[in-house]
């Protein structure tokens, strides 16, 4: 029985030794070697300096720029926390709590129409963290947008449609637009629209930016 | 089908009411306790009466009503069972007690060793002892005839009047006790000791006293208390649930539930099924030792059948007439008939029917001119002369008619000699026809293979049993009949031990055997077969090797037996899906009534539109307790068997009861609750 | 429901299925002992382990011994990991300072991740060090491998004849792991890795995005934790939301590749089954069954998930699909994988009883979430490792015991006959399974501390607590996440449930194959009813869905089926 249960434990120790640290260090090389973007969580940088992921999405709440889902990572967006609401749809206080979010996006958004919301828009991702919002969800957002930018509402629904995220080899998945990248490139719209907005808007970031740097 | 003298009714008048006796009898919790699931049922009983007593003690009149009918229906349901299980015992009962009534006190002629006669009480007789039995005597115990020859009258056992033959010596010397001498006087050694005789395990075997639970009755019944103790947990959590919505359900609507979940049709029908296959048996006049057998037959894969008595009549038969050169069929014929004229064997009769085909009807024989010569062995010829026409007309074995046409001065061809040795060659025989010096030609006499035997054989292959010929014949006898009965295979010059071989060798490959016997030397392979079916003419050796007897000595009966078995598994297969599928309609009947006051949402569960919760649940309870005395006929008689394919058989028992025990409950339930409600019984 | 909807859900299924076909072929060569194309490099590694281990790999045992090593070994692995969770703040790659995870919690997860269940009452990024989570990792190979080579015990039951062994424990659980999971894992944690899935061993950043707002990412070496977590169906994800993170599950087409590596190893066991006993058409019967039943579910899951919440209708939300609007119940779920997708991955994770979510499985409407539990219910959808196969083989060993009753012979399968030992098993099994979901999930709802961790009220509150017993029971390891189960009395109860919903049935089974496989083999004759085929598919159906209704109904009716009527009576719940 002794020799039965030393052959056991070998097993186990060697097992141990190959499926979670060598499989991992091996993975963790190949990575390093061939997906090195990817492998380090596909951070966007600016001078250098990390802004985000373009796989998680952001706390986008400033009414200049899209914004994203409502999130119920941490208080938003929160990149350790990752969660959904959890809510039943029967549920009494989830409903209150989505007329709330309606009522929210119908006064920013006022020229989208009762009936049309963007269900994607007043709703929380599994996580809390996806970054993608529907087209219609981002439509929307164009003329409140345009009207506090200055930026023409063709340019900006010209931006949008550049930026769709459509079906993955044409089949899997439905159509989005990403918002990190989006807000990217609507920055520097803002730059060449309106600068001074660009830089009050930005300021903070732009702020400690030049700080670090 | 036979239909024996004391073969009873199960719906005769004494039978019911005994039966009815015997299910109050039977809710003694020590006899309900060996069937798991009417034993839930009948401490739910309890449960439900001690709530309407208490109800009824603290004049808690609310729904009182409605306790007291769900109490009384679950008894209904317990008695139902009891039911059930008595008028099939009561069957068994009824033919034990007329076969006791043949077994009243006998007085045996114990033969002493000195040669001296002494007349003592049948039961103090001992194996080994010696009695004389003599016309009239009914014969005391059972035995082997050591001495003697007679006629002996066995309808106490089997039923049939015509007395049989019973002799010293061979396969036939065997005597039951209580069967009775009609001529002669036979000395007997008796081979079993009181109580141990064939009629005492008969009546043992009829009552059902002896029964025990098959392997498959085992395992079935293990499901039943599997899926008793499943809805025994389901049933339990639904308080708790029911508390999760600030509710209560009563214990009463729990145990409603309970019973009406647990597979209660099955579980009271279960022996029923069981003692009345045995019961089935018997009215074939076949005795099966256990139920076990009765099982085992029904899986039997291989049947080994005896060429003789099974498969042919055991008798050959003229099949055509082949003259010699220079002479005619008819003329063949016509002679062929006059030689036998006096020839009662089966046989010549045979002769005589072919040559009527040739035209040759009734004959009138001047008889003073006639002189029939019977067949001897010496001779081995029989014949008639004409004493008018001086005609001398001889028919048997060949050689033999040879040497009487030679000793006549004439000449026989040896293309005719050539004829008689190839029918000898394809296993018939040959019978050769002389008048004077002519010989006339050839009779072809054969086996003759039982009309409709074929069509078993073939309805045996459809249902996957293999049916191998057993005969001493030579293989080209042997194969000539296998073809034309159309057996799968045949084993020519058989000995008891090539049988023993082949039945090792099926068993070996996983197949059970099946096979029928009457000799001592039988005995070891009716033994070692699955199911040893042994006649009753057979010796006591044979009787006691074997599984079953079959009281008609027809071997072809392994035939029906194995259906017996099947119909018997199927009965309990498809009462058991049906039990099962029955529960789909009672959850929509009781969860949505249950649930009415606590959680109003569930109303469009309630598909059946029953009127009220309480008559919902009634109905349930009432559909459940009454379906079973609605299949008592069906479980007594079993579900419909006919050879088929698996496939095809499981698809129309599937819609009969799977289908149909899912609909049935639906269509029941909503007319019980029709009644009630209009009846204002809720 | 969209067209697109449609064909994607059919590609990623058809894709899976035919992937399938080469790889049973592969699967039963290996453990027939035939040679195979990896002989090459995988033979002298095996044969060098097996030297280490001191184990001649040709040397078989009973089924007791087999069930015995099995179950001692497990018992090594999940000591090794209690400890090593129990003392992360000692060990290395922990970066962020985590403590040491509380006994309870500790013996919960431990539990959980030693039997495929990866039930995680934990949040991955916020609790467990890396060195953790590469434990968790190796549990996940080696309880889809104890699971794969129960199964094979059980199938050698079924081939082999009046014999006595079932096989060498150590051989096969070395071949399930060298050559099945630590191939395919590679392959796959690259893929992953190459569509955005980090491997890393930084645990968190710190970003300030444009606007000045700062955020903490989490990662992790999580590739390859994904891919042996989908290809073992454990399912017990890197982070809290599980594939729900972007990390895990970057798009649309990793979310379809996800459901791949779930799905295909179940599959290819049904048919490895086939080959193995010599009746492929058997085998593509119960693939039939299983097959029928996940796509019912998934339509069912579809349909409902496209069609809404009437609640946000009334709100004025657009919740019908159009060109721009994904339109459905968008709760809980991503904008870019979307509601065809989702409900793919959803019914495919309960199906395949992996438990890895691609969304907030509680927030999904009524009847789809019945379907789900339902699943779980069942645990035969193909199942996890080897597990599904043994549900679907115990069940089909009832409905054979049946059905043979009906055809009038003792009931046999393939060749061997069902008697009451192992009907006894088999219902055993069948019990277990009812009783261990459905009295502690009683109890829960007796105690305050059971119904302490609802979030959502009325029927929905039920439905969580019977998703969570559920899921422990299957080993699937998914939740109703509103449930708070980090608690004493969850940690414990669902502790248990998982330990004995795993290893009771296992036991039960692989005694099945130990009975079997001492019995001779009846040939097939044509009063045996056939083991395939369209009525064989039937009696197999009707028996699944006939016990798993009649055990589950009243469960089922007061939570999701409730909550469903309400739902059109326009009722909602505080």
């Amino acid at each position: 029985m002794i020799k039965e249960l030393i052959k056991m434990i070998k097993l186990t120790v060697l097992l141990y030794i190959v499926c979670s640290l060598g499989y991992t260090f091996l993975i963790w090389g190949i990575g390093k070697i061939a997906f090195p973007f990817q492998a380090g969580g596909s951070l966007v940088y600016k001078n250098s300096k990390p802004i985000g992921s373009m796989l998680i999405g952001e706390k986008f709440t400033s009414p200049y720029i899209f914004n994203g889902r409502p999130s119920y990572a941490g208080n938003g967006y929160n990149g350790t926390e990752s969660g959904g609401s959890n809510y039943a749809p029967t549920n009494g206080k989830y409903i209150r709590h989505e007329k709330k979010l309606i009522n929210n996006f119908l006064k920013e958004n006022p020229s989208v129409k009762k009936g049309e919301i963007p269900v994607d828009i007043v709703t929380g991702s599994g996580s809390g963290l996806g970054p993608y919002i529907s087209i219609a969800a981002a439509f929307d957002q164009v003329p409140r947008i345009s009207s506090l930018t200055g930026i023409p509402k063709s340019a900006l629904y010209m931006l949008v449609k550049r930026n769709i995220s459509y079906r993955q080899f044409g089949i899997f998945g439905t159509p989005g637009v990403n918002t990190v990248k989006l807000n990217l490139k609507l920055s520097l719209l803002i730059k060449k629209y309106n600068f001074k907005l660009y830089k009050l808007i930005f300021k903070g970031f732009l702020f400690k930016y030049t700080i670090n740097n | 089908m036979s239909n024996k003298s004391y073969y009873v009714s199960a719906f005769s008048k004494d039978i019911m009411l005994s039966a009815i006796k015997d299910s109050f009898k039977k809710l003694n919790p020590k006899i309900t306790v060996k069937n798991p699931v009417m034993f839930v049922v009948e401490i739910g009983s309890v449960i439900t009466t001690a709530i309407f007593i208490k109800d009824l003690f603290l004049h808690d009149f609310k729904s009182i009503s409605f306790v007291f009918q769900i109490t009384v229906w679950l008894w209904f349901t317990v008695l139902f069972a009891n039911f059930a299980e008595s008028i099939s015992e009561g069957r068994g009962k009824a033919q034990a007690d007329s076969l006791r009534r043949t077994k009243t006190e006998v007085t045996a002629r114990l033969l002493k060793e000195d040669g001296k006669e002494e007349k003592i009480k049948a039961s103090l007789l001992r194996k080994g002892d010696t009695v004389i039995a003599e016309t009239g005597d009914t014969i005391p115990a059972d035995g082997e005839i050591i001495e003697g020859i007679a006629s002996v009258d066995e309808s106490a056992i089997t039923g049939e009047s015509a007395p049989v033959i019973r002799e010293s010596g061979g396969d036939r010397s065997a005597v039951t006790g209580g069967t009775k001498v009609l001529s002669d006087k036979i000395i007997i050694r008796i081979t079993s000791n009181p109580g141990e005789n064939f009629i005492d395990k008969m009546i043992s075997l009829v009552e059902g006293a002896s029964r025990q639970k098959t392997p498959n009755e085992i395992a079935l019944n293990i499901l039943l208390v599997m899926l008793t103790a499943i809805f025994l947990v389901v049933v339990i959590t639904l308080e708790p649930m029911a508390g999760y919505f600030h509710g209560y359900i009563s214990p009463v609507i729990l145990v409603a539930l309970l019973i009406c979940l647990i597979p209660t049709t099955i579980g009271a029908l279960l022996s029923a099924i069981g003692i009345s296959g045995m019961d089935r048996l018997v009215k074939h006049n076949v005795i099966a030792m256990s139920g076990k057998a009765v099982e085992a037959a029904g899986d039997v894969n291989t049947l080994l059948l005896d060429k003789t008595g099974t498969i042919t009549f055991g008798n050959r038969m003229a099949v055509s007439f082949i003259p010699s050169d220079g002479s005619d069929v008819n003329e063949l014929a016509d002679y062929a008939q006059l030689s036998s004229l006096s020839d009662e064997t089966p046989e010549g009769r045979s002769i005589v029917t072919l040559a009527k085909q040739y035209g040759f009807r009734g004959r009138h024989i001047d008889e003073k001119n006639i002189e029939f010569i019977p067949f001897s062995a010496f001779t081995r010829m029989s014949g008639v002369n004409l004493l008018d026409k001086n005609l001398q007309i001889r028919k048997g074995a060949v050689e033999a008619v040879v040497k009487f046409v030679e000793q006549n001065k004439g000449k026989v061809s040896d293309k005719t000699v050539k004829t008689a040795e190839e029918i000898s060659k394809k296993g018939g025989t040959p019978l050769a026809v002389a008048v004077n010096d002519r010989m006339l030609g050839i009779i072809h006499l054969k086996d003759v293979v039982k009309g409709g035997i074929k069509d078993r054989i073939d309805s045996l292959r459809k249902i996957g049993i293999k049916t191998v010929m057993i005969t001493g014949d030579n293989p080209l006898t042997a194969k000539a009949i296998a073809d034309e009965a159309g057996v799968d295979d045949f084993v020519s010059e058989a000995t008891p031990e090539t049988k023993m071989a082949l039945i090792k060798k099926e068993q070996s490959m996983g197949k059970l055997v099946a096979m029928t016997g009457d000799g001592t030397n039988d005995a070891p392979a009716l033994a070692q077969a699955d199911v040893g079916v042994a006649m009753n003419t057979g010796t006591m050796a044979a009787k006691e090797a074997g599984n079953m007897i079959d009281l008609d000595s027809n071997p072809t009966k392994l035939i029906e037996i194995v259906e017996i078995g099947k119909q018997l598994l199927i009965t309990r297969g498809s009462l058991t899906t049906f039990s099962i599928a029955n529960d789909v309609a009672k959850y929509f009947a009781i969860i949505p009534a249950m649930f009415a006051p606590i959680i109003p949402w569930l109303a469009p569960l309630n598909i059946m539109g029953l009127s009220s919760p309480e008559s919902a649940i009634l109905s349930a309870v009432i559909f459940n307790a009454i379906i079973i005395i609605i299949l008592i006929p069906l479980a007594l008689k079993g579900v419909k068997y006919k050879p088929a394919s698996a496939s095809s058989i499981l698809t129309r028992n599937l819609l009969i009861y799977g289908l149909g025990g899912i609909i049935v409950p639906f269509i029941g339930i909503k007319i019980i609750d029709v009644i009630i409600t209009y009846l204002h019984l809720i | 429901m969209t067209y697109t909807g449609v064909l994607q859900i059919l590609i990623t299924l058809a894709t899976m299925v035919i992937a399938a076909v080469p790889l049973s072929k592969y699967l039963a060569h290996v453990f027939n002992g035939e040679a195979t194309f990896l002989d090459g490099i995988i033979n002298p590694v095996e044969s060098l382990t097996l030297k280490f281990l001191k184990v001649n790999g040709n040397e078989e045992t009973d089924w007791i011994k087999y069930l015995k090593i099995g179950i001692i070994v497990n018992f090594f692995m999940l000591a090794i990991v209690y400890l090593i969770l129990r003392f992360q703040n000692f060990l290395p790659l922990n970066q962020m300072h985590y403590p040491g995870i509380s006994w309870a919690l500790d013996f919960n997860t431990a539990i959980s991740f030693i039997t495929n269940t990866n039930w995680q009452n934990y949040a991955g990024e916020e609790a467990l060090s890396n060195f953790s989570q590469m434990a968790l990792v190796f549990l996940q190979f080696t309880s889809a491998a104890t699971g794969l080579v129960f199964a094979v015990a059980f199938i050698r039951g079924l081939v082999r004849r009046e014999a006595k062994y079932v096989g060498n424990f150590y051989a096969d659980f070395i071949k399930a792991i060298y050559r099945l999971f630590l191939p395919l894992a590679i392959i796959f944690a690259v893929i992953m890795l190459w569509q955005g899935v980090p491997q890393t061993f930084v645990m968190q950043k710190k970003v300030t995005n444009m606007t000045g707002i700062k955020q903490k990412l989490s990662m992790g070496p999580v590739a390859s934790m994904v891919s042996i977590e989908n290809l073992g169906t454990n399912g017990g994800g890197f982070y809290d939301a599980n594939a729900a993170q972007p990390y895990e599950n970057p798009n649309p087409f990793t979310n379809a590749l996800t459901v791949f590596m779930m799905g295909t190893i179940p599959i290819a066991l049904f048919l490895m089954y086939g080959i193995m006993i010599g009746n492929k058409k058997h085998a593509w019967t119960l693939f039939a069954v299983a097959m029928t039943l996940l796509l019912v579910c998934l339509a069912i899951v579809y349909s409902q998930e496209a069609h809404g919440n009437p609640f946000l209708a009334k709100l004025g939300v657009n919740i019908v699909a159009s060109k721009n609007n994904p339109g459905g119940n968008m709760e809980g779920k991503q904008e870019h994988i979307g509601i065809a997708q989702t409900s793919l991955f959803a019914t495919a994770t309960t199906a395949f009883t992996t438990g890895n979510v691609d969304s907030a499985h509680d927030s999904f409407m009524p009847l789809s979430g019945m379907v789900l539990i339902a699943e779980m219910m069942l645990n035969l959808i193909f199942g996890g490792k080897g597990v599904g196969l043994l549900n679907m083989l115990t069940m089909v060993i009832i409905a054979v015991f049946i059905a043979g009753l009906m055809v009038g012979r003792t009931p046999e399968f393939l060749g061997k006959k069902i008697e009451a030992k192992e009907v006894k098993l088999a219902t055993l099994a069948m019990f277990a399974h009812a009783f261990i979901i459905l009295i502690p999930f009683a109890i829960a709802l007796a105690v305050p501390a059971g119904l302490a961790g609802i979030l959502n009220p009325g029927p929905h509150g039920l439905s969580e607590i019977l998703y969570a017993y559920t899921s422990t029971v299957a080993n699937n390891g998914s939740a109703f996440a509103g449930l708070n189960g980090n608690t004493l009395f969850y940690n414990i109860s669902l502790g248990l449930t998982i330990f004995f919903g795993r290893y009771i049935p296992i036991i039960c089974q692989v005694a099945i194959a130990g009975s079997l496989i001492k019995k001779k083999s009846i040939p097939e004759s044509a009063g045996t009813f056939p083991a395939h085929g369209f009525l064989f598919y039937t009696v197999v159906m009707a028996t699944i869905l006939l016990v798993g209704a009649l055990t589950f109904f009243p469960a089922l009716a007061l939570g999701p089926v409730a909550e469903h009527f309400a739902m059109i009576k326009g009722h909602l719940f505080y």
